[in-house]
């Protein structure tokens, strides 16, 4: 493969790894009440 | 806890992730050959089709005109040969443009007489009925102004002396006020006489107009 | 909230930008017809100062900038107060950002109309003006993040991330397009030259759409969705995976703009997987809406603000599908420079950002002032006019672009061009008056939408400094 050509592929591959962190931690159920606590906040921000 | 309850932290990251694309889809070829290629055959604006190209772009010419012909067999059909990088070396800004209302003007120059340009732009619609570009007569009205073009060639860096530029400006005015000018009968037709022995607006743009692609033509002729 | 702890914040500043953008909105699409009509009739181009050329930017400028910056500056500084339930860090301050906007913007309009242009699409206001606008760029961040800090709520809901990273990348995007040498007052130079001037200008183009018309339109979104329904946003996490994966993506995709142009071709082609792949962030915020409504779809009928929410994110969600579509070079070498990608951007602007502003300002006008809307009638019929309105205006142009691709490619069996340019466009003029008339539909609309706003503020005028933040 040509040195660009595994360029692309290894900035995909890295791209796609850092956002499967991202979602991975994001997702993790430990979390899921502390992170979606704004959205129940918010709707009461006018009280 | 988490970036979302940092502020300051979260505009940092933010400008980081967005710099990130731009550094190298646009910072990094700023400074690469091949988003600034030169070639000998295309040289600097005279003054005063730099004249002419400041009135094209205050009048937003470039709202209706492209100014950049794709590599596809229909459009060099239509429009002539492609083109290329090294074109727009002086071109500040660029006037690619997004649209076509009207043709494109990368290779328009030489394709008319100057006669042609001055019937043309007094009234589009005497020539083509249908045209919806709008008339400029009114440019043949106003004298040029040329008290800033020195100014604007060198802010530009084209290697002008002013000398060269006021020899520029003579011979202009000198060519399209001469009697055995070509295209004296339409000229004198949109001007008014108290403006014939002047350069004005209409010239500047005309001279613009025929220097579109004329580099691109010597070169493709002596291949 | 205790009585004592109770403060007072500041919404005339939000009463002050949101009319100036229905101000700017009006004045903004009459300009619109008046170019819409120039196009199948150049009789309407009477001076210099009304032609095509020069009246076209007015148009864009006068939208983009005036209505569009000037809602986001409204909605932005009630979202703020509220998700941080603090006071405005800085009133005097805004109030001066208030007014140099709306100077900023009549100097820009007349200077545009005097061709004063430096042609850079959406940046064509000459250097002074430049200057003025990061001037009140910057007073409006400092009220921003001082906010912030300031701020009551520990956790940033969704749409303050989003006024966050248009705050940042406005100035960043603004500022580089932007760097000029003088040569007059009225007049400058670029420090670019050709293709690199195209990157940079298609860079800033297209993340002006992405952050003027996208994020805080997004932000907006996010926040009056589930106020004015009651139902708390499907989910948050997922926002928080869309919200940086666009940002990223965004800035990458600039040259779709430049296909098959001179610009260095690996420019362009990661410009068209970025554009691509930013289907998945923008479809992240597609179905947060639509989920939010999981259960309640009946709000459609009987809460008037669900249909402005759920139209405009639907044409949010065709727009994202259309876009990366438009950048493949197969497609883009037909459709580009034709009235297809006309289409392409009102469906935007006049589905999307325009419905999402009225509903946002239907919900925070009255409420500001504590009182009720003057007419849900009078909104429902703006929303059927504008709905109509843009639906034949986008649906004309895509077929006039379709129209016009084909004839400019069609050859004779010999190989020469089947049309001279002239007939492909002179075969257009049916489409430009059938566009006319439908932008005189939606204009139409928008008219009852001012009236509506302007007479609910009258019954109840200046209620907003009275009153505590209780509603
Ligand atoms: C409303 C859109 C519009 C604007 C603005 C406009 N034009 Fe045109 N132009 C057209 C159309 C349509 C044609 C084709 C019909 C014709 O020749 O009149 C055209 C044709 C031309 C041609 C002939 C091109 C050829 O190859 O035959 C030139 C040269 C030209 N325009 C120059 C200009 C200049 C210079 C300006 C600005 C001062 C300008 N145009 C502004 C729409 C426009
Ligand atoms: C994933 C999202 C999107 C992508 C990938 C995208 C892609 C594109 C492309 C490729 C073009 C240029 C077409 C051409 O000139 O041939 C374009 C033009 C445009 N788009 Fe989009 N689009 C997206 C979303 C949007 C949205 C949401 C809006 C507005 C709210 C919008 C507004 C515009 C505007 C104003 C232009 C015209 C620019 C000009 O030439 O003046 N786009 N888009």
């Amino acid at each position: 493969m040509s040195f660009s050509g595994l360029a692309y592929v290894l900035f995909t591959v890295l791209l796609a790894i850092i956002s499967g962190g991202i979602i991975v931690y994001y997702y993790n159920p430990k979390r899921k009440k502390q992170i979606e606590e704004p959205k129940h906040r918010m709707l009461d921000d006018d009280l | 806890m988490g970036i979302t309850s940092k502020p300051v932290v979260f505009a940092v990251l933010s400008a980081v992730v967005i710099l990130i694309g731009t550094t190298v889809t646009v910072f990094i070829p700023l400074f690469m050959p091949s988003t600034q290629p030169v070639s000998a055959y295309v040289k600097p604006y005279t003054s005063v089709e730099l004249e002419g190209r400041d009135i094209y772009m205050r009048e937003g010419c470039n709202n209706c005109h492209t100014q950049t012909v794709r590599p596809l067999r229909t459009e060099v059909l239509r429009y002539g040969e492609y083109s290329k990088g090294e074109e727009f070396a002086y071109d500040r800004p660029f006037l690619w443009g997004s649209r076509r209302i009207g043709p494109d003007l990368n290779r328009v120059g030489g394709k008319y007489p100057d006669s042609w340009h001055y019937r043309h732009l007094q009234s589009p619609q005497g020539m083509f009925e249908k045209s919806n570009m709008p008339p400029y007569g009114w440019m043949a009205k106003n004298k040029l102004d040329t008290q800033y073009s020195y100014k604007k060639t060198s802010i530009l860096g084209y290697g002008y002396t002013e000398s060269d530029v006021q020899q520029q400006i003579v011979q202009c005015r000198s060519k399209v006020t001469a009697e055995s000018y070509p295209a004296k009968e339409s000229r004198d037709q949109v001007t008014p006489p108290e403006l014939r022995n002047d350069l004005t607006e209409m010239d500047a743009i005309i001279a613009y107009l025929q220097k579109l692609g004329r580099d691109v033509k010597n070169l493709e002729t002596k291949k | 909230m205790s009585e004592a702890e109770v403060e007072k914040y500041d919404f005339q500043i939000v009463r002050g930008f949101a009319f100036s953008a229905l101000f700017w909105l009006v004045i903004g699409l009459v300009v619109g017809l008046w170019i819409a009509f120039e196009m199948f009739n150049p009789a309407l181009n009477l001076t210099p100062w009304l032609s095509f050329g020069r009246l076209r930017v007015v148009h864009t400028n006068g939208l983009g900038l005036g209505f569009g910056l000037a809602a986001i500056f409204a909605t932005s500084y009630y979202i703020l107060q509220r998700l941080t339930r603090t006071p405005l860090a800085f009133p005097r301050l805004a109030r001066a950002h208030l007014y140099l906007f709306n100077t900023t913007i009549a100097l820009g309009a007349l200077s545009l109309f005097a061709g004063m242009n430096t042609t850079k699409e959406y940046a064509e206001l000459e250097w002074p003006l430049d200057i003025a606008v990061v001037i009140f760029w910057v007073m409006f961040a400092v009220n921003v993040f001082a906010t912030l800090i300031k701020r009551r709520e520990k956790q940033m809901y969704i749409s303050l991330w989003y006024i966050i990273a248009m705050t940042v990348a406005i100035a960043i995007l603004y500022i580089v397009n932007n760097l000029e040498i003088p040569v007059t007052l009225f007049k400058s130079y670029t420090v670019y030259a050709g293709a690199n001037d195209a990157n940079v200008e298609w860079w800033y183009g297209h993340n002006v759409v992405g952050f003027i018309f996208t994020v805080p339109i997004l932000a907006m979104f996010y926040y009056f969705l589930p106020k004015s329904t009651g139902l708390p946003i499907y989910s948050h996490r997922l926002s928080i995976i869309s919200f940086w994966a666009l940002n990223f993506a965004y800035l990458w995709t600039g040259a779709h703009h430049l296909m098959l142009s001179p610009l260095p071709e690996w420019i362009q082609t990661v410009a068209i997987a970025f554009s691509i792949f930013l289907i998945a962030p923008s479809w992240g915020s597609v179905i947060n809406g639509y989920y939010t409504l999981q259960g309640n779809w009946e709000q459609m009928r009987s809460n008037y603000l669900v249909k402005f929410f759920i139209l405009g994110i639907t044409f949010y969600g065709l727009q994202t599908l259309q876009g990366p579509l438009q950048g493949l070079r197969t497609l883009n070498s037909f459709f580009h420079f034709t009235d297809w990608v006309i289409g392409h951007v009102h469906m935007g602007t006049m589905g999307w950002v325009t419905m999402i502003i009225s509903a946002s300002f239907y919900y925070m006008i009255p409420r500001i002032n504590n009182c009720e809307i003057y007419s849900i009638k009078l909104a429902n019929t703006h929303f059927w006019l504008i709905l109509v309105g843009q639906l034949v205006w986008t649906i004309t142009m895509w077929i006039a672009g379709i129209q016009q691709g084909a004839m400019l490619k069609a050859t004779n069996p010999d190989g020469s061009l089947m049309y001279n340019f002239l007939d492909t466009l002179t075969s257009l003029y049916p489409y430009y008056r059938l566009r006319f008339a439908a932008g005189v539909i939606y204009f139409a609309g928008i008219v009852l939408f001012t009236w509506n706003l302007i007479m609910t503020v009258r019954k109840a005028p200046l209620q907003a400094d009275a009153q505590p933040t209780t509603l």
